[in-house]
């Protein structure tokens, strides 16, 4: 039987299928390329699944997108508290130790959901739901309060930008949430605002991003600040932008979060 | 060649058909339901666990009420256009009109203890719109339009603020949900503050296995929170059948519960609900422990009860943080800290790591302390069970105080070398000196003196005039006899053995 290559995660799935069973994206639509290089990121049908361990994922809605987790026995989840939409009663919750992360400046306590049982997340605004599967070994950042959840096989932390300039004006806060993978895969399920984008930059490679549109990257990637010679009042310091360089991915979200120039 | 005619067709008839959103018997023929305006030729999309997404009302759909009809039209924040009858009215709130034109005869309606709600913040002046004419009303948040029929004796229950439009024949009250809880005023880390701890991977440490954090800390202001709001709005329709359309935001979804079937909802995801559905305040306790986390708030749910429908929004409100809560109005309650699976507490606490790994069996152990310290005329003071730490006090009227406390210090090691994987790579090198310093840490008391007599490897050591301490390990665990009284060094070792010989008894 032939085999369907996904296009965004790149797992094999059976001929026939319409969903990826690793990420949900659509197999039977064409792969979205701006003329600029922007890939755009799948557009999940709605009710689509996917599984990872011994759990599914089905992903409803198309305005504020919702995962829905069935999950199973051994298997867990963890989020940002306030992101669970429902749960079964009898799902128990459990905080993760994340030392330091109120000292970051934020606010959420990340919490676990354990199997069996169902749980629900979304975030509270329009926007795309990003099913970003990990391989082992990967690591990737994710703007903070970005993350919808993340499977415990998964290892999360925080990680300062690096570079004060970028600290103090490149508008993305201190801290970044990092994802990786040790032996196994996980699933990451990240929520863009407005519509989500990702390129592939080549080693060396630069784009400039508002630094509020930036979403996620591969650890490889680095982001700095970069300054333009634009003065956008009469006593404002000019126009920052984030100055991201390659190689690896770059996702990015179109509803950004202006963060201003001249604060 | 005989001419056989063709058999006539049936004549056309309109195919009954409900509706599997309003529950309304309505025409098959169309391309969406006349009451609710739900497209009529797509199959129910019905997630798994049984919520039912409501489909968008196609753009332009029309729904028909009375001899009025309203439009809706658009995707992002749907607008709800109505063409009114001669003498026909709808009311809705003032700030979800978007356009009307001047045919049309708009004043406000007079409602029954508007005071109350007005004393309690909401903007609310309650508009009446009568035909001939035309208006539309929208809301300003990206979601969608949600019709819902009302037949005659039906009721629904509505959070505030996300009525858009209902026809004059429904009841419009309202009511205190009497659903708060009074709680400090929380901030970073949900509301939770450190205590000073001191500095220094020994401390560090020693938090794993005994955190003291206190909650609220100098933010004694306390505030009095509604996660379903302070009033739910009711629409009823009494002798004819009315429509009452509302705004969710994000997508909505409805599901049913049967009789007695229970779900817990994001305080503010909750849209409406059938009056028959119950519903009341759940407070959970997330697990929690060890590191920076000795301490959280309880997280407030909405718990829901069938028998009837309930819809959520997935876009919600986000609930404030808070710190400790004070009081509440009558809740349910559950403390995953008492009922967390041994299999799960590695996930996300340490303490629940090493007590899920400890292989001490507290129960027989503390029997046979307890059991020989009431025999010697002790009194068992208060136990401290720390995750694999398990310490009992005993005081004498003569002035005796005996601590005993059981390590499993392979456990507690094993406990925090699980952080590795928790913290992610980078914060490896940590751990692994986290580790080594808690085995330094928790093993027996460097520079006693050995023991003999106990049949186990044990020292004795003086800590000052009046105290001392007695160390024993034994399969993996190390058990600590500490005593304070005035007496000579002699009856202090008398009395920590015999306290040793009988918790190694009964130590596994």
């Amino acid at each position: 039987m032939d085999l369907i290559v996904c296009s965004w995660c790149q797992s094999q799935n059976p001929g026939g299928t319409t969903s990826c069973d690793v990420c949900g994206a659509p197999l039977d639509d064409a792969v979205k390329v701006s003329d600029g290089g922007w890939r755009e990121a799948p557009r999940l049908h709605d009710m689509a699944e996917f599984s990872f361990g011994t759990s599914t994922c089905q992903v409803e809605g198309d305005v504020v997108p919702v995962a829905e987790l069935k999950l199973g026995q051994g298997d867990s989840i963890y989020f940002e508290h306030h992101v669970l939409l429902w749960k079964d009663e009898a799902v128990p919750i459990t905080v993760m130790n994340t030392p330091g992360r109120s000292l970051g400046g934020m606010p959420s306590v990340v919490t676990v959901a354990s199997g069996p049982g169902r749980v629900a997340v979304s975030r509270d605004a329009a926007g795309e739901m990003v099913v970003l599967p990990m391989h082992p070994s990967m690591e990737i950042d994710v703007r903070e309060h970005a993350f919808l959840a993340a499977s415990a096989s998964i290892s999360y932390s925080f990680v300062r930008i690096k570079g004060l300039a970028n600290v103090l004006h490149g508008g993305n806060g201190m801290y970044m949430d990092r994802f990786v993978t040790q032996g196994g895969p996980g699933l990451l399920l990240l929520h863009g605002n407005g519509n989500v984008f990702e390129r592939l930059l080549a080693p060396g490679e630069k784009m400039l991003l508002e630094p509020g549109a930036f979403l996620f990257k591969d650890a490889s990637v680095q982001m700095n600040t970069h300054q333009l010679p634009v003065k956008t009042g009469l006593l404002s310091r000019g126009m920052y932008l984030a100055e991201m360089t390659g190689p690896g991915r770059i996702g990015i979200q179109s509803m950004y979060v202006h963060h201003g120039s001249d604060d | 060649m005989s001419m056989l005619p063709p058999p006539s067709a049936a004549p056309a008839t309109a195919a009954s058909y409900t509706c599997p959103y309003c529950r309304l018997d309505g025409d098959a023929t169309g391309t969406s339901c006349t009451h609710c305006g739900a497209p009529v030729d797509i199959r129910a999309r019905v997630s798994e666990s049984g919520w039912e997404k409501q489909p968008a009302i196609k753009d332009m759909a029309r729904i028909q009420f009375g001899q009025s009809t309203c439009q809706v039209s658009g995707m992002y924040v749907p607008a709800a256009e109505l063409r009114l009858a001669q003498g026909e009215s709808v009311y809705f709130s003032h700030d979800s009109l978007l356009w009307a034109d001047m045919q049309i005869t708009l004043g406000s309606q007079s409602l029954k203890g508007a005071w109350t709600r007005k004393k309690a913040g909401l903007p609310l002046v309650m508009m009446e719109a009568t035909g001939p004419g035309q208006l539309a009303l929208s809301d300003n948040n990206a979601g969608e339009t949600i019709a819902v029929p009302l037949l005659p004796g039906r009721s629904v229950e509505v959070r505030e603020h996300r009525f858009l439009m209902a026809t004059e024949n429904v009841t419009y009250d309202w009511f205190q949900s009497n659903i708060w809880y009074r709680a400090t005023e929380g901030g970073g880390g949900g509301g939770i503050k450190k205590k000073a701890i001191g500095g220094g991977l020994g401390m560090l440490a020693s938090m794993v296995l005994d955190t003291e954090i206190e909650a609220g800390g100098d933010k004694n202001e306390v505030t009095t929170h509604y996660p379903a709001g302070n009033f739910l709005d009711r629409f009823s329709a009494t002798d004819s059948p009315g429509l009452l359309l509302l705004h969710g935001r994000g997508n909505v979804f409805t599901r049913d519960l049967a009789e007695g079937q229970t779900i817990c909802v994001h305080a503010g995801a909750f849209v409406w609900k059938d009056a028959t559905v119950g519903m009341g305040l759940h407070l959970e306790r997330p697990k929690s422990g060890g590191w920076f986390v000795g301490w959280q708030p309880a997280t407030p749910w909405l718990r829901m009860w069938g028998p009837g429908r309930v819809a959520v929004s997935s876009a919600y409100e986000p609930t404030e943080g808070t710190g400790r809560i004070l009081n509440t109005s009558q809740a349910s309650l559950v403390d995953w800290n008492q009922q967390m699976p041994a299999h799960l507490a590695g996930i996300g606490s340490v303490r629940g790591a090493a007590a899920a790994a400890s292989t001490h069996d507290d129960k027989a152990f503390e029997a046979a302390l307890d059991a020989f310290a009431t025999s010697q005329g002790f009194t068992a003071g208060k136990d401290r069970n720390l995750a694999a730490v398990h310490s009992h006090a005993y005081s004498h009227p003569g002035g005796i105080e005996i601590g005993c406390r059981v390590v499993d210090t392979a456990a507690s090691v094993a406990a925090v070398s699980s952080m590795t994987g928790m913290l992610g790579s980078r914060m490896a090198g940590l751990s692994g000196k986290i580790s080594a310093k808690m085995e330094s840490r928790l093993g027996a008391p460097t520079g006693g003196e050995p023991l003999e007599g106990l049949g186990v490897p044990a020292t004795w050591k003086q800590t000052g005039d009046d105290s001392a301490v007695l160390a024993a390990t034994k399969n993996g665990k190390v058990f600590t006899v500490n005593i304070k009284a005035r007496m000579s060094p002699q009856d202090m070792m008398g009395w920590a053995r015999a306290f040793a010989a009988a918790g190694l008894a009964a130590m596994q």
